[in-house]
Formats: structure tokens, C-alpha cells, sequence
């Protein structure tokens, strides 16, 4: 650099959002709290064995209703939740804000850098658990000696248009959890639990709406039983893009007004 | 020269620098020992373009410019009333102790935190993601993301670091002794302190803000990560703001200094002067500070 290079920017690198993404994409864990690899490969060995057991055990038994085995992912949209929340709190906690903040690039991508990641996340986990539980029913089906097209093609179907819920929740869920990191770490952070008020009275004032609204229809019966979604339920999953989006803005107002590094 | 009022400042020093003693705005020994907390800068502090050209823009837009910053945290002031203007070119020690505001200038100047009164500028800009691509920050108490090795530390800072130079970064992590495959979280705090200022000084941008790059860090890495940046920054003519309060082994880095407390500057000047006017910049701290 000569003396008259004062005035000279260095080139940006070409693609520095995508590359923010794929660094958010990878879930951080908080420091010092990390479980060593063997440990995990241990408990996750260890899981799936008792798995493999249970369904050896009680999937003959045709006392229990397969398809309603998709609905234990009930509890997703809150796991989204966190996955957002914990992609911007961990950058404090792990002693990193700094670096993040002080990147070459608008406070909107940075935010949406993670709402981003935090979807492709999300996504990924609503893949592998749809593709364990396709697994596991394929297994349970044969034990009972029910296997067939038909009913493989139903269960899937049936775990396809869950997820395709659950994945239609999801940006409003990330949103919303970007807005109370946010809000958390910012100087307006007094409001964080009322926005936790706010999500709790939107949960337990969805099961209402879903009834009054018909988003769901039972169709057939034992076995063959499946509730499938309802085109009523369009309206909703739209509805909550936008309050997605309303939560994004909110988020990059309180970024660049009310998130001083100092206060985080 | 050390910056005074008559140089630099208004012509009428505030009422609280008389008390000083004399000169108005240059502390002296004498002062120091009997003057009791030291007495601000007259308003602007400048420090004056000496030694080495910094170019001919230089004087007319400082590298770093604080007009009137006032800064608090509830009823704690983190800055207050600060002016100061540095020029380009040059290594800058902003010394002082903790609380006295250095971070928080650092933070100021890269758009991390807002001045509630009064004007920062950086580069000749307003501060901010913009201005952001020209300047290196280290951050006060910073950590490296554990899951990264040194390796794709450096990929990382490729891909969104303006002006970040992997060739440089490769022959510094040698120079500094550090393992491209290490991760992170298996590094002593000295080694991941060299990453952090590796990431930092391998880029080839105008202005470094290097904030207590030395804290917690052991003799030995301490020594490192001096001759490190010894080493990669006589190299070019680059504006360098290091802060720090334990400036014994650093001093040696410095062609300027700040001295800063309760969020003010208290004395500014070339860092030569000061050292044939008090012996060592630790000798005119102990001075300021200890009284």
C-alpha cells in the first residue's frame, strides 16, 4: 500500500452473502458445553437401538394407529424457534458478536443470513426425520405383514403433508426467534417478555382457529384412518409469512437502532 | 511534539487545564505528581501528521474523528465530551485503564455502538457496514468460532473479509507458530489470540483498530503477536490503532499515543517526544495515572 492508497477500497469478496449463510448454516454449539464425538456417536448408537427394540417389540401390535406416529413432531415449530433464537444469542455467548457485527455488509443481510440458515436447518431436519420415521414404518408395516403400496404410499403421504405443515410454519417460527434474540440482546429488551406472551397466546389460540377453520378433515377409519389438511389452511400458512415478515423488519430496525454492542 | 492548546486547540485553555499546571494542555512531571487526577485535553485534541508523510491529504482528513462524542451507559459516561483527531499513517497507542474508553471509541468507530451526542468520523466517513470493508477491527474480548480450524478460519475470512491476503495469513500463521489444522477450541487463549490478529493484520485495508490484542495473553505469545505485527506492519504505511493497557513490551510499536480516562483524552502527542520528555510511555502513564 503506497501513501496515496488512502482512498482505495478494498475489492468486497464476490459472494460474501451466500458465504455468511453457509457459515450460519453449521450449528454452534455454546463453548465449553460441547459433548465430545464418541459420546454422541454413543447416544445416538444408543437411541437407535432402544428404537429398533421398542418398534421390534410393539409394531406387531395392531393396537396402535401408524399414521399418527408423524405427529410427534408436534414440538418442531418451537425447535425452529430456537434454532433462530440460538444462531444470534450464541454469537454472544460464544464471544463472536464482535466479528459478526463488524462484517462489511447491511445489518438486513446479516439478519436474514440467519433467518436463511435457520430454514435450510430446519429443512434439513424435517428431511431426516421424515426419512427415519419412512424407515421405521416400512419396518413396523412388514412386522405386522401389512405391507402393501397402498398403505406405504398413504403413510407417506400422510407424513408428507405434516411436514409440508410444519415446514409452511417454519419461517414465521425462525422469524420469530430472530426478533427475540434480537430484541434480547438490544437496549429494548424490556419488551422480550412480552413477545413471549405474544407467542404463547398465538399457540394456544391456534387449536380454535384450527377447529372453527376446518384446517383438518378425518377421512376413513382404523387403520386406514388419515387427517389430511384442509386447502383452508392456505389463507393461514400466508398469514404467517407475513407476520414472518413483519418480524424480519422488526428485527433489522432493532439492529440498526437498538443493538449496541456494549449493552448485548 | 506533544499536542497543546496553543497548537491545536482554542485559544482560551478550559479553566480545568490551568489547574494542570503549566504549559496549558501539556502535563508535566511536576504537574503530574501534584495535580492529582489528570486534567482532559483542551478541545480538539490533535495529533499533529509528524515524522513520516502520510500523504496530501492526510492533514486535511484524519484518519479517525471524534467531535464533541459523548457516550453513556445509564447514568455512566463512557465517553464524554471527547475530541480527537488522528492522523493517517501511523502506528497510534490509545493507552489507559479500564473503563476509560477505549473500547468503546473503538466500538464508535466501527458503527458497533452510537455516540449519543457529537460526530464520528472514520476514513472521512460516517461509520457503519460501509466503511467497515476498509477497516481490520480486532474485538475487545473476542473468541474464534470453536469448531473452526486455523485453515478454515482463513477460508472464512477470504470469503468475508474485504482485502483479506491468504498468502499473508499462511506466512504469518508460520511466523507466529501456529498449526493450520488446530481448531479453535482446542487452542490456548494465546494461540487463538494470534489467530484473531493473524485474521486481522493479513488484510490489506487502510486502517486497523486493534482492540487490547495483548489481554490475557501470555509472555510468550505476547512477544509473538508483537513481533508478528512488527513484522507485517513495517511493511506497508497503514493507520494502526492499538489499544491497550499493558504497554511495556508494546511501546516499542508506537510512533503516537493517546492517552485516555473517564472517557477523555488527558494527553496526546508523538510517542517520541513523550519518551525523551518522561523516559517511556509506561513512565508518563505511571505519571498520569498514579499522580
Amino acid at each position: 500500500m503506497t501513501t496515496n492508497d488512502w482512498q482505495v477500497e478494498p475489492a468486497r469478496p464476490p459472494g460474501m452473502f451466500w458465504a455468511l449463510i453457509r457459515h450460519d448454516i453449521k450449528l454452534r454449539r455454546r463453548r465449553g458445553v460441547v459433548l465430545p464425538r464418541r459420546w454422541r456417536m454413543a447416544y445416538a448408537i444408543a437411541a437407535f437401538v432402544i428404537l429398533m427394540v421398542s418398534v421390534t417389540l410393539e409394531g406387531p401390535k395392531a393396537h396402535f394407529y401408524l399414521n399418527a406416529v408423524w405427529y410427534f413432531t408436534f414440538g418442531y415449530p418451537f425447535m425452529t424457534l430456537g434454532i433462530s433464537a440460538g444462531r444470534i444469542k450464541r454469537e454472544w455467548r460464544n464471544g463472536t458478536s464482535g466479528w459478526w457485527m463488524s462484517l462489511s455488509m447491511p445489518r438486513w443481510q446479516l439478519v436474514l443470513a440467519k433467518a436463511i440458515s435457520s430454514f435450510i436447518r430446519a429443512l434439513m431436519i424435517y428431511a431426516g426425520t421424515y426419512l427415519a420415521v419412512s424407515i421405521l414404518g416400512a419396518y413396523t408395516l412388514v412386522l405386522r405383514g401389512t405391507f402393501n403400496a397402498q398403505t406405504m404410499g398413504q403413510f407417506l403421504l400422510q407424513g408428507l403433508e405434516w411436514n409440508g405443515l410444519l415446514v409452511g410454519a417454519a419461517p414465521f417460527m425462525i422469524a420469530f426467534g430472530v426478533l427475540l434474540a434480537i430484541l434480547s440482546s438490544s437496549s429494548a429488551r424490556p419488551l422480550a417478555p412480552l413477545m413471549w406472551v405474544v407467542i404463547g397466546g398465538l399457540w394456544w389460540g391456534i387449536f380454535p382457529i384450527a377447529g372453527a377453520s376446518n384446517w383438518f378433515a378425518v377421512h376413513g377409519s382404523g387403520q386406514s384412518a388419515a387427517i389430511t389438511i384442509t386447502p383452508a389452511v392456505f389463507p393461514a400458512i400466508f398469514g404467517s409469512w407475513v407476520l414472518a415478515s413483519i418480524c424480519l423488519f422488526l428485527s433489522i430496525y432493532l439492529m440498526r437502532r437498538f443493538v449496541d454492542i456494549s449493552q448485548a | 511534539m506533544t499536542t497543546n492548546s496553543s497548537d491545536f486547540g482554542p485559544t482560551n485553555p478550559p479553566a480545568s487545564m490551568n489547574s494542570v499546571g503549566p504549559p496549558a494542555g501539556v502535563p508535566d512531571s511536576a504537574a503530574f505528581r501534584s495535580a492529582g487526577p489528570p486534567a482532559r485535553m483542551p478541545d480538539p485534541a490533535v495529533v499533529p501528521p509528524t515524522g513520516q508523510s502520510a500523504g496530501p491529504g492526510a492533514e486535511s482528513e484524519p484518519a479517525v474523528s471524534l467531535q464533541g462524542v459523548t457516550k453513556r451507559y445509564g447514568d455512566k459516561y463512557a465517553i464524554r465530551d471527547m475530541n480527537l483527531k488522528l492522523p493517517r499513517g501511523r502506528v497510534v497507542g490509545v493507552l489507559g485503564p479500564n473503563g476509560s474508553g477505549k473500547s468503546t471509541m473503538f466500538r464508535m468507530l466501527m458503527g458497533l455502538s452510537r455516540p449519543d451526542v457529537g460526530e464520528v468520523k472514520v476514513l472521512g466517513r460516517n461509520p457503519g457496514w460501509e466503511a467497515n470493508g476498509s477497516i481490520a477491527y480486532l474485538p475487545d474480548r473476542a473468541r474464534w468460532y470453536a469448531d473452526h480450524t486455523v485453515m478454515r478460519a482463513f477460508t472464512w475470512a477470504q470469503s468475508l473479509l474485504p482485502g483479506f491476503n491468504l498468502d499473508s495469513a499462511l506466512r504469518l500463521a508460520k511466523f507466529m507458530n501456529i498449526d493450520l489444522d488446530m481448531r479453535a477450541s482446542a487452542m490456548s487463549r494465546g494461540q487463538e489470540a494470534r489467530l484473531m490478529l493473524i485474521l486481522c493484520i493479513a488484510r490489506s485495508v487502510p486502517l486497523f483498530l486493534l482492540d487490547e490484542p495483548f489481554s490475557g495473553i501470555d509472555v510468550m505469545s505476547r512477544e509473538r503477536i508483537i513481533e508478528g505485527l512488527i513484522e507485517h506492519m513495517s511493511e506497508s504505511e497503514r493507520t494502526v490503532l492499538i489499544s491497550t493497557h499493558e504497554i511495556q513490551e508494546a511501546e516499542s510499536l508506537f510512533d503516537t499515543v493517546v492517552f485516555l480516562q473517564d472517557g477523555g483524552v488527558v494527553l496526546a502527542g508523538d510517542a517520541d517526544e513523550l519518551r525523551a520528555e518522561y523516559g517511556s510511555m509506561y513512565a508518563t502513564m505511571q505519571k498520569l495515572y498514579r499522580g
